[in-house]
């Protein structure tokens, strides 16, 4: 495929980016994730990580930007996530609250 | 007994090709047609056994360019019987797919579509190769327009527009991609189009009005359409997907497009996906591969030619000219192998 690459974050999980976004399949759900740009931003950050608040200082360490504004932007994404259970599947563990 | 109702008959003129009642009742169909009769629908080739004429013979004219008479070494079979069941239904009509029964019903006049709906529900189950999405195709400059929806969002009805508008036509219900190539082969059904769109059809193809309709089950009174009556045309193959738009219907009359990122358009085929669970990760490979080539929209659709206006505007745009042959000059695959029907 030209542009769109596909690389697995850990083993259950298969991501289909295409420019900015991807669409993320879980194999093992049979489901389906749209993520946009935001979102996949946070989702690349997760990996490894289960705390809001060390996701946070990673994209604010990247986007070189305060912590509480990339709090303020990418909370609801990744309250998103939680919510739907994707945090625990990129981990390849349970989800922790 | 007559085996379709006919609504809002007129004076329609010149019948077009296919549509003609009087012709109709002066062609009959060719000897040797009883039973059974073979079908190359494009890329699906469909077996019917009837010994009723009431159904072989609408189905008959509306597919007797596609009839191949002999049998094939691949076919999705198709058995219309009469039958009688003590409970609940008594007397009535039995349709088999593939020798498994699929509908029991009562009146005749709903036996044509329910046929129809068998043979898709066969191919969305069987027909290998392909992946399929549920969507309305047509092509134009050497690619192909796909119009991805669920039921109910006028993807037949605009369709059948844009045929008459000078587009060719592969399906108003499949698009079926090649996974080599990512190039779509045609089903060239005839459409059906619902009672809710009869007046749209009828006002820029006179002669459907002339044209029976018939009960298909909770989706109402129906219509079925050859398409080479909205305008005359060869049915293209192996066409690039050039533009996806997928519409929704919208009681307004100014339609709206609007540009819809290519992982979005991803994550919509997906849901309109037949083959996803048979194919699975692999679907994401063919069917982004299919919109990084092409042009995405979300369609919210008004006034039919308004509709075919905006799109058409944005073909344009997005698309460009491919300088491929005319589709009438490309050549046909070999028939598509469907592996465990009448295998030598």
């Amino acid at each position: 495929m030209p542009e769109a690459t596909r690389w697995r974050i850990c083993r259950e999980v298969v991501v289909h980016r295409i420019d900015d976004e991807a669409v993320v399949y879980d194999p093992g759900a049979h489901e389906v994730l749209y993520l946009d740009a935001d979102a996949f931003e946070v989702f690349k950050q997760v990996d490894g990580t289960r705390d809001d608040a060390a996701i946070f200082l990673k994209l604010a360490q990247k986007h070189g930007e305060r912590t509480d504004e990339v709090a303020s932007r990418f909370a609801p994404v990744l309250a998103a996530m939680r919510r739907h259970g994707w945090i625990g599947r990129i981990l390849g563990a349970d989800e922790v609250s | 007994m007559s085996t379709a109702s006919t609504t809002g008959r007129r004076d329609v003129g010149p019948a077009l090709d296919g549509y003609n009642p009087a012709r109709r009742a002066s062609c009959p169909a060719p000897p040797g047609l009883e039973s059974p009769a073979y079908y190359r629908i494009g890329a699906v080739t469909v077996c019917l056994h009837s010994a009723d004429a009431r159904f072989r013979e609408p189905f008959h004219h509306l597919y007797q360019r596609h009839y191949i008479g002999g049998p094939t070494l691949s076919a999705v079979h198709i058995r219309v019987d009469r039958i009688i069941r003590v409970r609940p239904l008594g007397r009535c009509f039995r349709i088999c797919v593939d020798g498994e029964e699929r509908f029991l019903l009562r009146k005749p006049q709903a036996v044509l579509p329910h046929v129809e709906w068998a043979i898709n529900a066969a191919v969305a189950a069987t027909l290998p190769r392909y992946h399929q999405l549920h969507a309305g195709v047509v092509a134009r400059d050497g690619f192909a327009l796909v119009l991805p929806a669920q039921p109910q969002c006028g993807k037949s009805t605009l369709t059948a527009r844009l045929i008459s508008r000078g587009w060719s036509y592969l399906s108003d219900e499949f698009a079926l991609i090649d996974p080599e190539t990512l190039s779509l082969d045609p089903y060239p059904k005839a459409l059906c189009i619902k009672e809710g769109s009869f007046e749209i059809v009828d006002a820029f193809c006179p002669a459907a009005g002339a044209l029976p309709s018939y009960e298909k089950s909770w989706k109402g009174r129906v219509r079925l359409i050859d398409p080479q009556a909205l305008r005359p045309h060869r049915t293209p193959w192996g066409i690039p997907v050039g533009m996806i738009a997928f519409p929704r219907y919208v009681a307004r009359p100014a339609p709206t497009l609007h540009p819809l990122s290519r992982a979005r358009a991803l994550f919509q085929l997906l849901g309109v996906c037949f083959t996803f669970g048979r194919y699975r990760a692999a679907t994401l490979d063919v069917l982004g591969g299919v919109v990084e080539r092409a042009a995405c929209f979300q369609l919210e659709s008004g006034e039919i030619d308004a509709t075919c206006d905006v799109l058409e505007a944005a073909w344009r745009a997005h698309v460009p000219t491919s300088g491929r042959p005319d589709p009438a000059d490309l050549t046909h695959p070999e028939e598509p192998v469907r592996p465990g029907v009448e295998a030598a």
